[in-house]
């Protein structure tokens, strides 16, 4: 079976191992990052199905992340699913423009973020 | 031009408080006003998030303190109280924002620093004071200082409002 790999990129460690630890439970295989720079690292380490986003981070943001990771085509079909607290629709609309597949709003639900990871890495 | 602005800064600090009371509601921990409505400062280890917001017509600092308690009670297992205070004060000011976009009021946020210390006690630059809450595991203040242009009121929700609230998740 081929290993579904994803790539949670949050400056928060406790997000990331909540993340993670649902994610592993239901099969998938977890990279962290803590930031866009460390995120687009990883990204270019690792086959991805998937990558979960937060926005607000320093050093790069997960919007900046987006964008420079969907200029390159060898990411164009990887789903993103931006995970956050900002609810402004003009980034909800950047989002979207720049590639990603979706947007959730914390505090995060974990069966929902499951069930919508299982779905869009399908479609990977 | 923004300037300090009581009236603006007490009505954005009462959005925050609430803002907070909910945040911590979503995570289990259920806050009321304080006894007193005062920071007792102690020997005991307090954690802190500062985190800025700026925009237009209005900026300012948002800071979240709290004992250990109430984040030791809040955070999801195997996350540690000095990670989770940022990623709450994130959360707060994210509510905050969303509070403030349903008014009118575009901002944009920093990334929140953290830090740690017994005894810390605020000292506001004017007249207001920071709103303090409580729970069974201890205390938990919020803190707001904002600048403001002239014309800018917060009387009540914007009538377009915002797109999503918290869990909510839009697939494109």
């Amino acid at each position: 079976m081929t290993e579904r790999k994803v790539l949670i990129v949050d400056d928060s460690e406790t997000i990331r191992q909540q993340v993670a630890g649902a994610l592993e439970h239901a099969g998938f295989l977890v990279v962290e990052a803590a930031d866009g720079v460390d995120g687009l690292e990883c990204a270019g380490k690792n086959d991805l199905c998937m990558v979960i986003l937060d926005v607000n981070m320093p050093r790069l943001n997960g919007l900046e992340m987006l964008e420079r990771l969907k200029s390159d085509p060898k990411y164009a079909t990887l789903p993103v699913l931006m995970l956050t607290t900002e609810v402004q629709q003009s980034m909800i609309e950047r989002a979207k423009k720049a590639g990603a597949r979706g947007w959730m709003i914390k505090p995060v639900k974990l069966d929902q973020l499951v069930s919508t990871v299982t779905k869009l890495a399908s479609s990977h | 031009m923004l300037l300090e602005n009581d009236a603006v800064s007490a009505k954005v600090g009462t959005l925050a408080g609430a803002a907070c009371v909910e945040l911590f509601d979503a995570y289990g921990v259920r806050l009321v006003d304080a006894p007193g409505g005062s920071w007792e400062h102690s020997d005991e280890a307090v954690l802190s998030g500062s985190m800025g917001f700026v925009g237009p017509r209005l900026r300012g600092t948002c800071l979240l303190a709290s004992s250990e308690g109430p984040l030791i009670a809040s955070c999801p297992a195997g996350g540690r109280p000095k990670d989770w205070i940022g990623e709450l004060t994130n959360q707060l000011v994210g509510r905050l924002k969303t509070k403030l976009l349903a008014r009118g009021v575009e901002v944009f946020l920093s990334t929140p620093i953290v830090l740690t210390g017994a005894r810390i006690r605020p000292v506001p630059r004017g007249l207001l004071t920071p709103t303090v809450l409580a729970c069974a595991e201890g205390h938990v203040l919020v803190w707001l200082e904002a600048e403001s242009g002239q014309d800018l009121t917060l009387v009540s929700e914007h009538p377009s409002p915002n797109p999503g609230s918290e869990g909510d998740i839009f697939i494109f």
